[in-house]
């Protein structure tokens, strides 16, 4: 499929993320190449009007101040679990009719019926391209106002609440991206046609995947393992099977990169006491060049400051900007490009499971933080279930139990694992459904 | 290992265990070679003393109780919390001296002190062969007592207590077969030599093994693969290892058996409602002929006659076997036996987690005990075994894990991860002969 190389410049489809977390637009900047590059955020985009801004800031501001709130004993529990309690996932089994819609639901069409949206889709309704939204809120939106053009909704978990399908879902023109088959499978419970609904896997940046195959993704994979198996004890189990998907299963003496650790926090920053943990623990290693940290901060310049003066006072000031990284960007798209970029000499990634468990699928080993809501609750068995990722243990031993794992060979059979098992492709999956075009790449197992 | 045999003619070592659960025992009777197919129960054997068989009741009747409580809800776990103390396993990181004897300790030392065991000491001394005890108790008592020959222990679980580890660590000379290296350091921290510990793998059934070459192994695992993954995805994604591990022939399964599941109480026979559960939940798969579900009652007969209740009012006729022996020894033998064409192992994270490592996917119910816990970590980061689903709706979540190729994977991981030799390697440690079998990697 040599095809999936080009970068598409001119616009194919309308690409709609929102400003809310960084989820909704991590997987918009993976399938950007569909919109020209040219993303629009549904709660921040050039003539929003006001009423909109507003509906939309509300519902932002509750979530990041909700999620701000996570850490604090008590309260911060009692608030999310409140929180939660709207966007809760009900339990799978036993199958059932789960399409009655939810209080959070009606409140959403509440809004729409009342004009939320309306100007969007009418500006959008100038050039009817398909819709690629990774919210389901646009979907609704654009299906309530009689979109004209295909209307496309990326789902960014593993598995997802009611709120996510239609009001009437069995009347409803929207078609789904499902990033597994558990959420193909959740969806048809929700009440989704299953002619509607098409398995693409999580849309992940195509410069860590090299088409079809997946060149630069085994490079990095290769180079991932030699870092994380020292004592070569996976390479000398897996060796057949890494040979005959890699091409080689022997490290070369020269190392690629340090061992690197990615450390990405959540777009509320409820986790920046972690990445402190993180970094107190390492300090010794860090100072040793035995391990390099990177505390991503995304665009929130005092979460970064505050990693900054933590690095100084923990003695590790010299090492800013060698073994211990601590960028900060403008907007999320410089974020998301130099985040991406860094992933190729990133060996582990330490995140709560979000949307980010998905990056297994690229051959990362993911260390998990707790969970917060739900959804990455579920994301964590997922991610579990894949064998890619495992929750961290005490943060501040963890300069033990890290090293004790990667010297089992642990961390790389998850690299291993995440590669092999997680859907990697999404991004040109959902490109080809999108334009139409027969795709090359294998369909994906409904694996649960 | 070719030139190694190991059907042993003579017997070389005691080999003592426990009758109190299953795991000191299951692990004794795989070893039953090096004792020419004789188990000492240190509980029950004969001629012991009346005393010792009245100290040794106590300790089994608090046994059974904790596990029982443990299966009560909110009683259990308020009830539990004091003996949970006991037994506690204290967090492995940081890594730090743990020496220091606790409670549960100093009160077997204390029962050792006032004679138990001694009889056993005296009537084991007479032919000194080196002893290996399933239990820390007995060898406690071989080294206070004075026995001659060598004292070996081998741990039944994949991280333990500091019970397990003699008062003066340091000092002893009890030497440890490791079933992990998490266990191996983790008695390290009790204070036990580095030259005294020796990583073997848990001592699993011979007859499931085929020797080095797993030749056992292999053949029930390929029949195995194909019960639990019918949709060859795990074939799909790992068709060459598959073939280069279990033979070209690998490369298309070939159905031997109906799918089947066994499930497994443990000695005190607590969680003996999963199986009811599992029954209710199978009940049309089981009328329909698409599963097979084998109930393990052990030696209780109460837990049988409880099936066999629930059979009745399920009115199921076919499909369901038992395995149960009023003999430990017949139990284990049925069991091993039952494991040849067993596709998914259910069983609480105890002893058998490391089953795991004959390619068995294992589904946990809940674990009983923090030792337990501890096996259910190890078990998932294996990748060998998953937690139970709502068991009152297995009949969908177990065919959806099996439509994945998800078990088969589990199955793969137990065998390629978790060490599957330990009673060859213990074997060739009391023959005092080099083993010729892979060293195991120090694996978290």
């Amino acid at each position: 499929m040599a095809y999936h190389h080009q970068q598409h410049h001119r616009k194919m489809a309308h690409v709609i993320d929102v400003n809310m977390g960084y989820g909704h637009a991590r997987a918009a900047y993976a399938i950007r190449d569909l919109a020209g590059h040219d993303i629009v955020t549904a709660n921040d985009y050039r003539g929003i009007p006001t009423s909109d801004r507003k509906f939309w800031e509300e519902g932002r501001k509750i979530y990041e101040a909700i999620s701000r709130l996570k850490p604090i004993p008590i309260i911060g529990d009692l608030m999310f679990g409140i929180m939660d309690e709207f966007q809760e996932i009900p339990p799978f089994y036993p199958r059932r009719d789960l399409s009655k819609p939810s209080l959070q639901l009606r409140q959403v069409y509440r809004m729409i019926k009342k004009g939320w949206g309306k100007h969007l889709i009418e500006k959008l309704r100038e050039d009817p391209l398909p819709i690629v939204t990774t919210f389901f809120t646009v979907a609704f939106m654009a299906d309530y106002y009689g979109y004209p053009g295909e209307i496309y909704c990326v789902t960014t978990d593993t598995d997802i609440a009611r709120h996510w399908a239609p009001l009437d879902p069995k009347n409803s023109k929207i078609k789904y991206f499902a990033a597994n088959g558990r959420c193909k499978e959740r969806l048809q419970l929700y009440g989704v046609p299953e002619n509607q609904i098409f398995l693409t896997g999580f849309p992940l940046p195509k410069d860590l995947i090299g088409g079809y195959p997946e060149k630069v993704l085994q490079a990095d994979l290769m180079g991932r393992i030699c870092n994380l198996d020292p004592n070569g004890i996976f390479l000398s189990r897996y060796a057949k099977t890494i040979r005959a998907a890699l091409g080689a299963a022997k490290c070369v003496p020269k190392k690629t990169h340090p061992l690197t650790l990615s450390f990405s926090v959540g777009g509320a920053g409820a986790q920046r006491k972690l990445g402190v943990d993180v970094m107190t623990s390492l300090a010794h290693d860090i100072r040793q060049h035995r391990i390099r940290l990177a505390l991503f901060a995304g665009i929130r310049k005092n979460v970064a400051d505050y990693y900054i003066e933590s690095a100084k006072e923990l003695g590790l000031g010299k090492e800013i900007g060698k073994s211990l990284l601590i960028p900060v960007y403008k907007d999320r798209a410089e974020y998301f490009e130099a985040f991406n970029a860094f992933l190729h000499e990133t060996d582990i990634v330490m995140t709560k499971p979000s949307e980010m468990s998905f990056y297994t699928a690229l051959g990362v080993p993911i260390i998990m933080a707790p969970p917060i809501g739900s959804q990455e609750q579920f994301n964590a068995v997922w991610l579990q279930y894949i064998g890619g990722g495992v929750p961290m243990s005490d943060p501040r031993y963890m300069n033990e139990w890290l090293f004790d794992w990667i010297n089992s060979g642990g961390v790389a059979r998850m690299a291993w694992n995440g590669y092999v098992e997680a859907p990697t492709h999404g991004a040109y999956r959902i490109e080809d459904i999108v334009l139409g075009r027969k795709s090359e790449i294998h369909p994906l197992p409904l694996i649960v | 290992m070719a030139e190694h045999r190991h059907s042993i003619k003579t017997p070389i070592a005691h080999v003592i265990d426990v009758d109190m659960g299953y795991g000191h025992s299951r692990a004794a009777y795989a070893l039953k070679d090096l004792s020419g197919g004789v188990v000492t129960t240190s509980n029950n054997y004969p001629g012991i003393p009346a005393s010792d068989r009245k100290t040794w009741k106590e300790m089994r009747e608090l046994y059974e109780a904790m596990s029982r409580l443990h299966t009560t809800p909110i009683v259990g776990g308020i009830l539990f919390a004091p003996i949970a103390k006991i037994e506690e396993i204290p967090k492995f990181y940081p890594r730090r001296d743990l020496s220091k004897a606790n409670f549960a300790l100093r009160q077997a030392y204390r029962m050792i002190h006032n004679g138990l065991g001694k009889h056993l000491v005296r009537t084991l001394e007479v032919n000194p062969l080196p002893v290996i005890c399933t239990h820390p108790v007995p060898a406690f008592a071989m080294e206070v007592h004075g026995y001659p020959g060598d004292i070996w222990c081998v741990p039944t679980d994949a991280d333990v207590a500091r019970a397990w580890v003699p008062m003066d660590s340091k000092q002893s000379r009890i030497k440890y077969l490791c079933a992990n290296g998490r266990l191996m350091e983790r008695l390290a921290l009790y204070g036990v030599r580095e030259n005294q510990l020796h990583l073997t793998g848990f001592p699993l059934p011979k007859e499931l093994i085929g020797g080095e070459r797993s030749t056992v192994i292999r053949h029930d695992l390929l029949a195995r693969l194909c019960n639990l993954d019918p949709n060859e995805l795990f074939l799909d994604r790992h068709r060459k290892t598959i073939a280069a591990t279990l033979g070209a022939s690998a490369c298309s399964y070939r159905k031997s058996h109906i799918l089947t599941i066994l499930y497994a109480v443990g000695g005190a026979g607590a969680q003996r409602g999963v199986g009811r559960e599992i029954l209710k939940s199978m009940a049309m798969r089981l009328k329909r002929g698409e599963v097979k579900i084998r109930l393990s009652a052990g030696t209780r007969s109460d837990v049988l006659r409880y099936y066999q209740q629930t059979l009745k009012e399920l009115n199921i006729k076919h499909g369901v076997e038992f395995i149960f022996s009023h003999d430990r020894a017949e139990y284990f033998a049925q069991f091993n036996h039952a494991l040849h064409d067993t596709d998914i192992l259910w069983t609480k994270p105890s002893e058998l987690a490391f089953y795991t490592a004959l390619g068995l996917p294992i589904i946990m119910s809940n674990p009983l005990g923090v030792q337990e816990q501890f096996n259910a970590t190890w078990l998932k980061y294996v990748g060998g075994g998953v937690m139970q689903d709502d068991v009152r709706y297995a009949n969908e979540w177990i065919f959806d894990w099996i439509a994945s190729g998800g078990l088969a994977r589990a199955a793969w991981n137990g065998l390629v991860e978790a060490p599957t030799h330990g009673t060859y390697r213990i074997e060739d440690l009391l023959l005092g002969r080099e083993t010729s079998l892979v060293q195991l990697p120090s694996i978290v």
